[in-house]
């Protein structure tokens, strides 16, 4: 075929696509602007009665006739409703979700061959409040599909289910930090209820460094007091990681006791563990760190210097003559500078700020 | 070679070119909607919500930017996050940039020595707020951007960079959603997002407050241009592993890499693409058999200032097609090279053959037309033919990128703002294209011939603050 017959060809093909592209959009619109309509009403309805229900100001009848139109739609409101109270509030609807068994249809859904739907199920049981869904969830944790294991470890946490710390620990605590966070933060939000659990955890032989780090990281943030000499444990531990998360727990949990061990830590040979070491010390303002801290003013790793001259400032009258030396007189330039620094930021804080005319 | 044949690589070439194009486009599409799938209910609000999430040092290069400068600080202070800090590196101004900064957060001179990893130009003096304590703003010697960012990166504190233009408004959650690329997979190593035009917003004290199309039709031509491009083809080329330019308006990266890297070259021209093709070579050099990889997010996080002028649009794509060209003959032993995966076999190739070179192709076709005519190998009506089809070509793209956002949440808000997307997606077939055309060619005459390395004419125009 002549080279311009094809041209000629193809231009009609394009001329009938670009027309035929362009209508579906304006119909698209049309379309779903149609669909949409009347769906927002409903869940703005919806939602206009819930939110009269929590307040008193319409009663359990009104809103189950309201819900009644479309359950799709009133599962959506109420979960969206529940993730707005504090988790204190939310067995007030608890009472609506039985009445629509969304319970049961949700634990069913866990089963689901799409894993969206099993996230989303997981997801919606959290809020729904039912703990005959416990077991669900924990058998949800072994998922193939990791969205659905974060999921129903979070809906776990909500449910305060502590028979379960031991399984996300294990279906949770993978080498990439989206889980590991998840994890700890589905772990914290337990409560201190989690503690126990955990150090029954730590104290197993050799369970697995992320699952070991997860559990630290927990107790450090619930500022576990009690679990301090099975932290204090890691701090010698072979994977750096786990002496990273065990200096850094101690800080947290302001564990007077370690303060030699996190001394000795200052000269790990991995600079993040002195980093975490020095940030430690400085949470516990000991005078007996001093001189510790004094050495680390040279150390090769800017923050180790950093949190160093920080934890100096912050001890003890002391400390800050140290640093006021090492500004002056220390053979090493890096702590000179850093003394400096941190000295300047103490004379000479920023001044109130003014709005200007 | 005959002109015949000339021809008829330079139709090969067109429909190849197209093609390819309207394939990136397609799998942009099934690439958003998967992303979309995989977002569940309160995703976000936890990363918002928890003390865990990779804190961020947001990075401003500026340089002559005090009509925009207190918007874009003020964004940047908002953004919705449970930890980040904003360096802004005042690069020289000759304006008064400086001054509206120290005076609008009540800045204070402090000392600060940061670790100093890359060597810049002179560092005149560091500033912090008590107001504003996420707040440090450096100021310097003149460089170039990547210099800024160099100085900025110097003093970070956080794991992550997320560098920024000074005429970009983000939306309040952006740092939420780039994040989670690398909460859910630690072999990501940068991202980069949509960006889209800012001249029709309307934005107060940082925030966005309305949404809506540029007025002119320079700015809404290339909000076609940045549909088709950022938005669908860049998402397409993400999901081939050969994107080789994340907009430098909206680069996320983790420090430990940028730093290995040595910084951003402060010698480019466009720092962003040079940055992106050298991190393809460093993962597949230094990093070789990690898998490390760059993600891209198909939300609409940031929006930037395009030229209102035709003087200031023309210094700018000459720029980015001279940065173009230099990131990319820069490393030439990435052509067709397994050793960097889809991004030599693919990326490389597509980017120097396809992006690089296609305004020369397309300006020697112009050239052609009076040969053809003379020569007798075509009539006027064939040529009006070709003439045709290139701008259906053009149009089914544009056409093709609109329709498919009509199927997410990116669509415009009004019907009224579809159409007019529809028919600027025709009609920069007349002239704009041609112009873009003509400025691309003088770009690459610029680089290739004259060895102009400068940055060229820059403006503000602000006009979509309040």
């Amino acid at each position: 075929m002549d080279i311009f017959a094809a041209v000629a060809n193809a231009v009609i093909v394009l001329l009938i696509a670009v027309v035929a592209f362009s209508v579906a959009a304006v119909f698209f619109r049309w379309r779903s602007d149609l669909r949409q309509l009347p769906l927002r009403r409903a869940r703005t309805r919806m939602q206009e009665a819930l939110q009269g229900f929590l307040n008193g100001a319409c009663d359990r009848t009104d809103v189950v006739n309201a819900l009644g139109k479309n359950s799709e739609i009133a599962l959506a409101a109420l979960v969206s409703c529940a993730s707005e109270l504090p988790p204190g509030e939310r067995p007030r609807l608890n009472d609506l979700f039985l009445h629509f068994g969304f319970a049961r249809k949700e634990i069913e859904g866990l089963h689901d061959r799409s894993w969206a739907r099993r996230a989303r199920a997981a997801n919606h049981l959290g809020y729904i409040g039912d703990h005959s869904a416990v077991p669900g969830l924990i058998a949800a944790l072994n998922d193939d599909m990791l969205d659905v294991r974060l999921a129903a470890a979070h809906a776990l946490a909500q449910l305060g289910a502590t028979e379960a710390v031991a399984p996300i620990l294990r279906s949770l605590a993978l080498p990439a930090e989206w889980p590991l966070q998840r994890a700890v933060e589905t772990l914290h939000a337990m409560g201190d209820s989690v503690v126990d659990p955990l150090l029954v955890f730590l104290n197993q032989p050799a369970p697995f460094d992320a699952q070991s780090a997860v559990a630290l990281r927990v107790l450090g943030m619930r500022r576990a007091a009690h679990a301090a000499p099975s932290v204090r444990r890691f701090l010698s531990h072979a994977t750096a990681e786990l002496r990273v998360c065990s200096a850094r727990t101690l800080g947290q949990i302001g564990d007077v006791p370690a303060t030699a061990a996190l001394c000795e830590a200052l000269a790990d040979p991995v600079w993040e563990v002195r980093n975490a070491a020095a940030i430690a010390l400085g949470t516990l303002r000991q005078t007996s760190a001093i001189p510790a801290l004094a050495k680390a003013l040279s150390d090769p790793a800017w923050w180790v210097r950093f949190n160093a001259a920080e934890a100096l400032r912050v001890t003890d009258s002391q400390g800050l003559e140290i640093l006021k030396d090492a500004m002056l007189n220390h053979t090493d330039a890096f702590a000179r500078d850093i003394s400096r620094q941190v000295l300047e930021q103490l004379r000479n804080p920023p001044q109130p700020w003014s709005k200007p005319a | 070679m005959s002109i015949t044949m000339l021809l008829g690589i330079i139709f090969a070439y067109y429909l190849c070119l197209h093609g390819i194009y309207l394939v990136l486009i397609l799998i942009g599409a099934i690439q958003l909607r998967s992303y979309q799938s995989g977002i569940h209910f309160g995703d976000f609000q936890r990363i918002a919500d928890s003390p865990l999430s990779l804190p961020f040092t947001v990075i401003i290069p500026a340089y002559n930017e005090e009509k925009i400068i207190i918007n874009t600080v003020l964004g940047a202070l908002n953004l919705r996050y449970p930890l980040h800090e904003v360096i802004l590196v005042n690069d020289g101004s000759s304006d008064r940039t400086l001054q509206t900064l120290i005076a609008r957060f009540g800045l204070v001179r402090v000392n600060k020595f940061g670790q100093k990893r890359f060597a810049t130009q002179e560092v005149r003096g560091i500033y912090e707020s008590q107001a504003f304590p996420k707040l440090t703003v450096v100021d310097k010697v003149n460089g170039q951007r990547g210099d800024a960012i160099n100085a900025a990166a110097n003093l970070a504190r956080y794991p992550l960079l997320c560098i920024m233009d000074a005429d970009c408004v983000f939306e309040e959650d952006a740092l939420l959603r780039v994040v989670r690329p690398f909460l859910r997979n630690s072999r990501v190593v940068a991202a980069g997002g949509i960006v889209r035009p800012a001249n029709g917003l309307m934005v107060e004290e940082g925030r966005i407050t309305s949404y809506g199309l540029p007025r002119g039709a320079l700015a809404l031509f290339q909000t076609v241009e940045y549909l088709r491009s950022f938005q669908w083809a860049r998402l397409g080329l993400a999901r081939l592993k050969s994107m080789l330019c994340i907009s430098g308006a909206f680069l996320v990266v983790k420090k430990d890499i940028f730093i290995e890297m040595g910084g951003v070259n402060s010698r480019a021209i466009t720092d962003d693409i040079d940055f992106t093709v050298r991190l393809h070579r460093h993962i597949g050099e230094r990093r070789a058999g990690e898998h490390l990889e760059i993600a891209y997010i198909p939300d609409p996080v940031c929006y930037t200032e395009v030229p209102e002028t035709l003087r200031v649009f023309a210094a700018q794509r000459n720029r980015w097609q001279r940065g173009t060209l230099q990131a990319l003959l820069g490393q030439p032993r990435m052509l067709f090279n397994p050793r960097y995966g889809m991004a030599g076999l693919f990326g490389m190739p597509f980017f120097l053959i396809f992006e690089a070179l296609a305004a020369l192709v397309e300006g020697l076709s112009y050239l052609l037309i009076p040969f053809i005519f003379i020569l007798g190998i075509a009539t006027l009506d064939e040529l009006i033919l070709f003439f045709v089809l290139a701008i259906l070509l053009g149009t089914i793209l544009s056409v093709s990128a609109v329709l498919l956002q009509e199927s997410t949440r990116l669509r415009p808000a009004r019907t009224r703002d579809l159409v007019k997307l529809l028919a600027a997606g025709f009609l920069e077939n007349f002239g704009y294209h041609q112009m873009h055309l003509l400025w691309r060619i003088v770009g690459t005459f610029d680089y290739l011939i004259r060895r102009r390395t400068d940055l060229g004419l820059m403006q503000r125009y602000g006009s979509y603050q309040k």
